[in-house]
Parts: C-alpha cells; sequence; structure tokens
C-alpha cells in the first residue's frame, strides 16, 4: 500500500462514528484524484460501528488506489465529538512526521437534531467532491493569504449567531481559551460543521505547541450538544478557524 | 489455534515482526528512559497489519510527566492497540516501588481524560493478583508444560500465555510448537478439544452481543435527547426566524415579481399564478 516516497498533497482526517467504513472508504478512493494520505478515526462504543460485520481496517490494508499513499486506522472513545476524533488524527500525524501541503478535515456528520440535516451535510462535502479539488487548490496557489477553504454555505459568522446571543464571543469560556491559546479574534468567520481544507503547516505549527491530546482531554464527552448552552467541543468548532485567522490569514467559500 | 500466545519483543525487533503476517498479539517492550524509544516504536507499530494485535509493556521506572503520558496513551488510540472492552492493556515490567505507582496512577488518570475509562494493568513483577508468568522462547520445556496445562483446564480463558523473543525465527518456531501440542491434544481427547473450540466461539459472540447491547443502549439515550431538542421546537423558531429575515420582510411587489421569475426559469407553472387548483411548482 505505501507508494515509493511520493510526497503526499492532502491528508484527510476523517472521523467516523455511524460505520458504514466501506462506502466511506470507496468515497475517498473514487473522490480524491491527488496523493493523499487517509486518517480514519472511528469511535469506540458507537452502536452503528459496533453492528457493522465487516472489518474495516482490513478492506483498508488490502486495497490500493491509484492516488491514496496510505491509511492509519484510529479508534477513540466518544469525546469532543468529531473535534476529540480530529485532536486524535492530528496527534497521529505529528507523532508520525508526516508531512503534507493541504489537511482535509471532515467527517460523517448527520445531525439528527438538525431540521435541515441532509442539505448542510451535501454543502460540507461539496469540497471534497470530484471537480471542486482543483478548485481549491487554485484558491489556495493564487492567494497565499488564504488559509481555508471550505464550502461557502458552511461558512458563517459568530457575529449572526442569534441562536446562542453570541455566547461564544462573550462567554467566559471563550475569553479564557483565546487568552490561553493565544488567539485574537480578529475575524469572527468560522465553518459551521468543521469540514474543510487548511493550510498544513498552520496547523501543525499550532498544535506542535499547544498538544492535541492535552487539548482533547479538556473537551466534553459523549455527544454534546450546545442548546442548553456553550460547551468547550462547540467552542473549538470556532477556534479550529479562528487559530488560522487570528494569524491574518482568509476563509475562502466555494 | 486455541492459543494465541501473547510475543513479548524488543524495539529493535519491531521493524522485522511486521512482516508477520499472521493473527497474533505482540507486546513491545519500550523503556521510557531511552530517548526516542516511545517515539520510534510508534512509527513501527504504525507500518504493523492491523491483523496483528499488540499493546506495550513498560520495562523501566521514568518520570510520569505529562510529555510521557500522552507519548503512552497515543499508542491506546491505534486500531490494532489491544484493548479489553475498551480498556487499553499495558503489562508493567517494573519491580513495586513508588515511581511505579505513580506512573501507573497518572497512566489512569490520562487515560481516563481521554475518555477510556478504564486501563488493563498487568504486572510480570510484584505479588497481586495479576501478576503473570513471562517464559523465555529458549524455555521450551517450560512452554510445553504452561501450554498443556492450560489446555486442560476447562475453565480457564487459555490465550494467556507470555512469552518473550528474540527473533522473527523464534515466534514461528513456537508457534509451530504450540500447534504440535494442539494438535497432540486434540487427538488425544477429542471431546474436551471440541468443547473449548465452541467454548472460545461462545466468549467472543458473548462479548459481541454484550457490546452490542451497551453500544444499543447509549444510542437510545442519545436518539432521546435529539428528540427532545427537536420538540422544543427551537429547530421551527430557527427556520421561522430564517423566513421571517429573508423573505417576510422583502416587499410584496418585489416577492410578485419572484413568482414570475421562478415560472421563467421553470421552477413554477405559468397557470399556477393564476389558479389555486393547480400543481404550482415542477417536480
Amino acid at each position: 500500500m505505501l507508494k515509493g516516497k511520493i510526497k503526499p498533497i492532502f491528508s484527510v482526517f476523517f472521523h467516523n462514528y455511524y460505520g458504514d467504513d466501506q462506502n466511506w472508504f470507496s468515497f475517498f478512493a473514487n473522490e480524491i484524484n491527488y496523493p493523499f494520505q487517509l486518517f480514519y478515526n472511528g469511535v469506540y462504543g458507537s452502536y452503528y460501528r459496533t453492528r457493522q460485520n465487516f472489518n474495516y481496517t482490513d478492506n483498508f490494508a488490502g486495497t490500493t488506489t491509484s492516488s491514496l499513499i496510505r491509511a492509519y486506522v484510529m479508534n477513540s472513545p466518544n469525546k469532543g465529538k468529531d473535534i476529540g476524533g480530529k485532536l486524535v488524527l492530528m496527534d497521529a500525524y505529528l507523532r508520525l512526521g508526516i508531512q503534507s501541503d493541504y489537511i482535509l478535515l471532515l467527517h460523517d456528520k448527520r445531525s439528527p437534531y438538525h431540521t435541515n440535516n441532509h442539505q448542510w451535510k451535501d454543502d460540507l462535502f461539496r469540497i471534497v467532491k470530484q471537480g471542486c479539488l482543483p478548485q481549491v487548490l487554485n484558491i489556495f496557489d493564487n492567494n497565499p493569504k488564504i488559509g481555508i477553504v471550505a464550502s461557502g454555505n458552511a461558512i458563517r459568522n459568530e457575529i449572526d449567531n442569534e441562536q446562542q446571543s453570541n455566547a461564544y464571543t462573550t462567554s467566559n469560556l471563550i475569553k479564557g481559551l483565546k487568552n490561553k491559546y493565544n488567539i485574537d479574534l480578529v475575524n469572527l468567520q468560522y465553518v459551521a460543521g468543521t469540514m474543510f481544507c487548511v493550510r498544513a503547516p498552520l496547523f501543525e505549527e499550532f498544535f506542535r505547541i499547544h498538544l492535541p491530546l492535552e487539548i482533547r482531554s479538556t473537551l466534553e464527552s459523549g455527544n454534546v450538544t450546545d442548546h442548553n448552552g456553550v460547551t468547550i467541543t462547540h467552542a473549538w468548532e470556532r477556534l479550529f478557524c479562528w487559530l488560522i485567522t487570528s494569524r491574518g490569514y482568509q476563509i475562502k467559500g466555494i | 489455534m486455541l492459543q494465541i500466545p501473547n510475543y513479548i519483543l524488543v524495539g529493535d525487533m519491531i521493524e522485522d515482526s511486521i512482516l508477520i503476517l499472521k493473527e497474533k498479539t505482540l507486546v513491545i517492550d519500550v523503556n521510557p528512559v531511552k530517548p526516542d524509544s516511545l517515539s520510534d516504536s510508534y512509527r513501527l507499530v504504525n507500518k504493523f497489519h492491523i491483523s496483528i494485535s499488540f499493546y506495550l509493556a513498560i520495562s523501566s521506572p521514568a518520570i510520569p510527566d505529562t510529555k510521557l503520558i500522552n507519548e503512552i496513551i497515543s499508542f491506546f488510540f491505534l486500531g490494532n492497540y489491544k484493548k479489553t472492552n475498551g480498556a487499553p492493556v499495558i503489562l508493567i515490567f517494573i519491580e513495586p516501588s513508588q515511581s511505579r505507582e505513580e506512573l501507573i496512577t497518572n497512566l489512569r488518570i490520562g487515560a481516563n481524560a481521554q475518555g477510556f475509562v478504564n486501563l488493563e494493568v498487568l504486572f510480570a513483577e510484584g505479588k497481586k493478583k495479576k501478576v503473570i508468568t513471562v517464559l523465555n522462547s529458549t524455555d521450551t520445556e517450560k512452554i510445553a508444560v504452561a501450554a498443556r496445562q492450560q489446555l486442560n483446564l476447562l475453565t480457564t480463558d487459555i490465550s494467556d500465555l507470555y512469552i518473550r523473543v528474540t527473533s522473527k525465527e523464534d515466534i514461528n518456531m513456537i508457534d509451530q510448537y504450540l500447534q504440535n501440542e494442539e494438535n497432540v491434544f486434540r487427538n488425544q481427547k477429542k471431546d474436551v478439544f471440541i468443547m473449548k473450540e465452541q467454548n472460545k466461539e461462545l466468549r467472543e459472540n458473548f462479548e459481541r452481543a454484550k457490546l452490542l447491547t451497551d453500544a444499543m443502549q447509549e444510542e437510545i439515550q442519545i436518539l432521546t435527547s435529539h428528540i427532545d431538542i427537536l420538540r422544543s421546537a427551537s429547530q421551527a423558531t430557527l427556520l421561522q426566524n430564517y423566513y421571517n429575515s429573508e423573505y417576510e420582510i422583502l416587499p410584496k411587489w418585489y416577492k410578485q415579481v419572484g413568482h414570475i421569475i421562478k415560472v421563467v426559469i421553470g421552477k413554477r407553472t405559468f397557470k399556477s399564478l393564476f389558479t389555486k387548483n393547480i400543481k404550482k411548482y415542477k417536480d
């Protein structure tokens, strides 16, 4: 499966709660036509993953595609939802000393408590669909100040957050995190759903200083929602983008 | 094979073990005091075939600071790291001491902070209940006695053989050796052997069923909380607010022009502009 020493353009961080591994694997193999490495995290104890009669890891190891350089398979308890899973993958990425140009953050989003969840999922996955990745690369190539590219429909601004009355900008929680991690809230844009493509060196630099597992240990356990107030997990959904925009980079929608 | 031994090997052997393709349980003996021992091992175990299950053995006391604890815990997330009911397994070779207790306490706290409900600690030294006996690959007679003892026990889980190996050839040799022991046992006590096989299968099925039941119960709780959110009408309010601010606020003439545009671009039937008794929107 390891193909020579081709430098991957993308490292795909995928967090899976709802199982269906075989289809996800095919999805990535079919949609990504650039050299990439797949970091795949499955939630231990998820009902959907437990019931699947399919040893996905063996399948990954046995399948080759023209663009997949290597798949790394992780398994984590349900902590911090997809944010926690992505931090586990970031930890592995740094420990393995892997380098790539871009990191694609994705997960099998369903949000069954949202009325428009299907539309939202389609919007978020648009960046990885065939035809969109060249556009993503083009945006990064043409403008060095673009740090993140995401589906345009998923880009929100915390100022417009009516549901929580701007709690993520005014709460003590976000103030504390902002100070601790030296993040300036110059721009309150973020990608809701945390599915986007980011310049890898920017993430590498931040998470080498602020260790992913240390951040993960502060997140809430289980399938936490922020309907009854702000959560550390949902604060990090925003901080994943703000740690990039606070350094003068912008978010671009497609 | 009924017996799946735990082969204990040191860092230098990991690279060699990558080529072992059959299902195995390997115990990677790391010395945290040695610089890069953990980070080198981490890179190497990532090259294992996923069917090779493994866990760590810690062979020397080290200062259990956050860096070391996180370095060890990173292994627990690997897909083929051995876990018992979700609890990562770790083998400790250190003599009973305060530093050993400190290491274990900090590991438990660290693992718990990452969402692991428990940590399965095995000891190779000391007087605790879970002290295991480690055999050397050269102790063939002792291995034979241990294997026969385990095969003849009806009640014990027979996977617990811990053998320290020094080469890939050792693993192949002991595998063959255990297979021969098992063949002899099967020929001598065919019925018992079949029962043991069935027992092993039933245990595995039971564990899978328990895991599924636990996961199902947790999912029911999650779905119930989602239903509560949907019933709380916050989503409907959100949509209504969106509709009001994006559309309802517009002047009537603007909305009427909008309907004409819908007809022009083929989203609405022309006749529906004049009567309500006709299908309004095209499929």
